[in-house]
């Protein structure tokens, strides 16, 4: 009995992860910048309301924390646009950032092996998920480059 | 045995201090003997103390903590007596309530200065700020300005936000975008336009502290809101830094009014590295009027403490940099590459590949700086499909040159002039003299070094005059805000320049008598460059004067007409404006007046000007001389 509320309970919140707008935490960092649009003279980011999940003492790892695998998604979401700008041109900080959280080297076959494969990571419809996923598979489909990825999983 | 007696005995009379220590440890160790010993050196009233309390003076000249949470003190006056709270504090610690997870700061201060506390193991139960501690990994502290942002109000004087560094991961540095932003702002409380500018001046809103990955803010400044950013690298200790980690999280408790043109968010950047690291003088280096780039000005008074600058240019200027090394033929193409469904292969062929990847790029950064909603998933679908159509070309060519973006010819922010500015000027006309005075900040005639160039932004600027003629003291001018940007036209950037000027004066062109008006100036209309090296500027413009006074036939009047004027803004010590306009008042008695003006600005050094100016009003000549002094 009460495995099976347990399990209920698990997919449940499954479920309710997957319904989150973008990423896994659900953070919707890549969209956190136009919330304020909804203040008249709010396009000033010195005077914005950032919601609780950037307080301080919130303790909300998910959203703030950058450290760890599972933060690559909050991370992608966030840098959507300049992730696809470095890995088309197999070059810059943002792509850098990613051989970080991969655990891998970046070296020239990591940046050219994602580049040569731009097409299969990234598209428009494509979300945060599936690019954290085209990425991955990427990697993972280049013996060398994958064996320098200590966190590629 | 008895010889070992014999000298402890020996010992502790040969050596006071020893003695006292004994005296301390051998009796209960309680807040009560710390404070005491704390008190005896007047511990309440250091430096560290008070930083760390954010004790000021006040207006009137008492101590207060600028807290506005009575949480944040452990004893009912805490915020007015920091003898009594530094008790309370240390009742806490002896207590060993939860409470005292909060003040982490304190209790590593308090241990600085008093050794016995150190036997507390003060973070065990503590585990919410064990974990954030751990999250942020900071080893190393920057403070980063965004540069101005001139079409919001709020944003217009630049912004400051801190840094903290994570260092390195086996051996290598990590990636910057991973660092921790904190950054403080207010949280508006409303969004009607009238109350927010005015809440915002007169702390109706709270402040608050929050962190954001470093990589949201590049992406909000620099990609968004194309500011670039300067990054001044800190010079901290280790204790400072873990200091300033434990009092972030003290005010992560509490909040601040905030007050846009004192108590703002550079203002508390500076007040949270003093109480980090109460050696450094920051705030007391700064005036009454609190802007971000003095804040950035007063880290270098502070003898090694900015190790490094680093730029990081926005997209606006990682595009116009990379437009300037490229051809006119080149430069044709960014725009018919940005098409969907565009045929690049062959807009591209007569390129070799090297020059198409720079086109390429050149095309993308075209279509995101036009694009900033792009920053949004979903929101612009069309544009989004041009963009994936460019990158996925663009990745066919394989690696390209790396671009280096040049600083931007006004330079880093600290290099501005102070933002005080007062001076005495000489008028022919009824041998007037003026005595001037701004608060804030610049005009398109001040030294251009630190600021966007042919802008001006000026707030709080009062004229007194004296007529010797007439043996009359009068107030010539009162104006709140001024506000006047030139943005001359590109092929790229086809922005209207505008002006705002709202205040009281006796507009000479207006003529009542020299009746003072009160009411709105506004211009609005379009530049352009004269010369590659962007120094000299045309621009022509329509003027609307919309003005009040009881000397006016009306009660008001209106004067519309054309301005056009040359501006020249160099690194050289000289500036200069010439320019001409027609006003036509629709409701005064004298229908239309014309005036021409030359008027120049020498630099005779960091803090001083001096301008002369030649104008010819309708048929009168007039010469004006003006020194003034930025301080």
């Amino acid at each position: 009995m009460l495995k099976k509320f347990a399990s209920l309970i698990l997919v449940l919140s499954a479920s309710t992860a997957m319904a989150a707008p973008y990423g896994l935490a659900g953070c919707g960092l890549g969209n956190l910048l136009f919330k304020k649009d909804t203040q008249v003279l709010a396009a000033t980011t010195n005077g914005s309301s950032y919601s609780q999940s950037f307080g301080i003492t919130s303790g909300t790892s998910n959203c703030v924390d950058t450290e760890g695998h599972a933060k690559l998604k909050n991370f992608i979401d966030g840098n959507r646009l300049a992730l696809e700008n470095d890995v088309s041109r197999a070059d810059g900080e943002t792509l850098k950032s990613v051989a970080f959280y991969f655990g891998c080297q970046n070296s020239e076959s990591f940046r050219q092996t994602l580049q040569s494969n731009f097409g299969q990571i990234f598209s428009p419809e494509k979300d945060s998920n599936e690019v954290f996923d085209g990425l991955k598979q990427t990697l993972n489909s280049n013996q060398t480059v994958a064996s320098s990825c200590s966190e590629l999983g | 045995m008895k010889i070992l007696f014999l000298f402890y005995f020996v010992a502790l009379f040969s050596f006071p201090e020893i003695r006292a220590n004994e005296t301390l440890i051998q009796q209960s160790d309680s807040a009560q003997t710390a404070f005491e010993y704390l008190e005896k050196n007047s511990f309440s009233k250091s430096r560290p103390w008070l930083k760390i309390l954010h004790f000021e003076r006040t207006r009137l000249g008492f101590l207060r903590s600028q807290a506005d949470t009575a949480e944040f003190f452990n004893d009912p006056e805490g915020h007015k007596d920091a003898s009594k709270e530094l008790l309370a504090t240390l009742k806490l610690f002896y207590s060993k309530s939860e409470k005292r997870c909060l003040y982490p700061a304190r209790f590593l201060l308090l241990s600085q200065n008093y050794q016995p506390l150190l036997k507390f193991n003060f973070l065990e139960g503590c585990s919410r700020f064990q974990e954030f501690k751990t999250q942020l990994r900071a080893e190393s502290a920057t403070l980063v300005f965004s540069s101005y942002y001139l079409n919001s109000p709020a944003s217009a004087f630049g912004h400051t936000f801190l840094r903290l560094n994570k260092g390195l991961h086996k051996g290598e540095l990590r990636p910057e975008l991973l660092d921790t932003g904190i950054n403080y702002a207010a949280i508006p409380s409303t969004d009607n336009p009238i109350l927010y500018p005015l809440f915002g001046l007169i702390g109706l809103f709270r402040g608050e502290y929050s962190r954001l990955p470093y990589y949201f803010k590049v992406r909000e400044y620099g990609d968004f809101e194309s500011r670039d950013l300067w990054e001044y690298n800190l010079s901290l200790t280790a204790q400072e830094i873990e200091l300033l980690v434990a009092h972030i999280w003290e005010l992560g408790h509490t909040f601040f009014y905030y007050y846009y043109l004192t108590e703002n968010c550079s203002y508390h950047m500076l007040t949270l590295l003093e109480a980090a690291a109460p050696r450094l003088k920051l705030t007391d280096h700064l005036p009454f009027w609190i802007i971000p780039s003095d804040t950035v000005r007063v880290l270098f008074l502070n003898d090694n403490f900015v190790q490094s600058v680093d730029y990081r240019p926005s997209l606006r200027s990682q595009f116009f940099s990379r437009l300037s090394k490229m051809s006119d033929p080149e430069k044709d193409l960014v725009k018919p590459l940005a098409v969907l469904d565009a045929d690049r292969t062959s807009l591209l062929q007569s390129h070799t590949v090297d020059r198409q990847i720079q086109i390429l790029e050149a095309s993308n950064e075209y279509l995101e700086f036009k694009n900033p909603a792009l920053l949004e998933t979903g929101k612009i679908p069309k544009v989004e499909a041009i963009k994936h159509q460019i990158l996925s070309h663009r990745a066919k060519l394989g690696v390209g040159e790396k671009i280096n973006v040049a600083l931007p010819k006004e330079g880093p922010p600290q290099s501005s002039h102070k933002s005080l500015r007062s001076g005495l000027r000489y008028q022919s006309l009824h041998q007037t003299y003026f005595l001037d005075h701004r608060f804030a900040l610049h005009d398109s005639l001040d030294p251009m070094a630190g600021f966007a160039p042919h802008s001006t932004l000026e707030f709080a600027k009062l004229s007194l005059k004296y007529e010797k003629e007439f043996k009359k003291f009068a107030l010539d001018s009162f104006y709140m805000v001024s506000v006047e940007t030139l943005t001359p036209l590109s092929r790229f950037v086809k922005k209207p320049s505008w002006k705002v000027r709202i205040g009281a004066d006796r507009e000479a062109l207006r003529p009542c008598e020299s009746c003072l008006a009160t009411g709105l100036l506004s211009h609005a209309g379009y530049a352009l460059n004269l010369n590659s090296s962007e120094s000299l500027v045309f621009s022509l413009s329509g003027i609307f004067d919309f003005s009040l006074s009881g000397k006016f036939k009306n009660n008001f009047n209106l004067s519309l007409g054309p301005k056009v004027s040359l501006l020249y803004n160099s690194h050289s010590p000289l500036t200069f404006e010439v320019s001409s306009y027609f006003y036509y008042h629709l409701f005064l008695q004298d229908r239309s007046v014309q005036s021409s003006s030359f008027e120049a600005g020498l630099a005779l050094s960091k803090s001083a000007q001096a301008r002369i100016k030649y104008e010819k009003r309708g048929r009168q000549d007039l010469w004006t001389g003006a020194f003034y002094l930025y301080y």
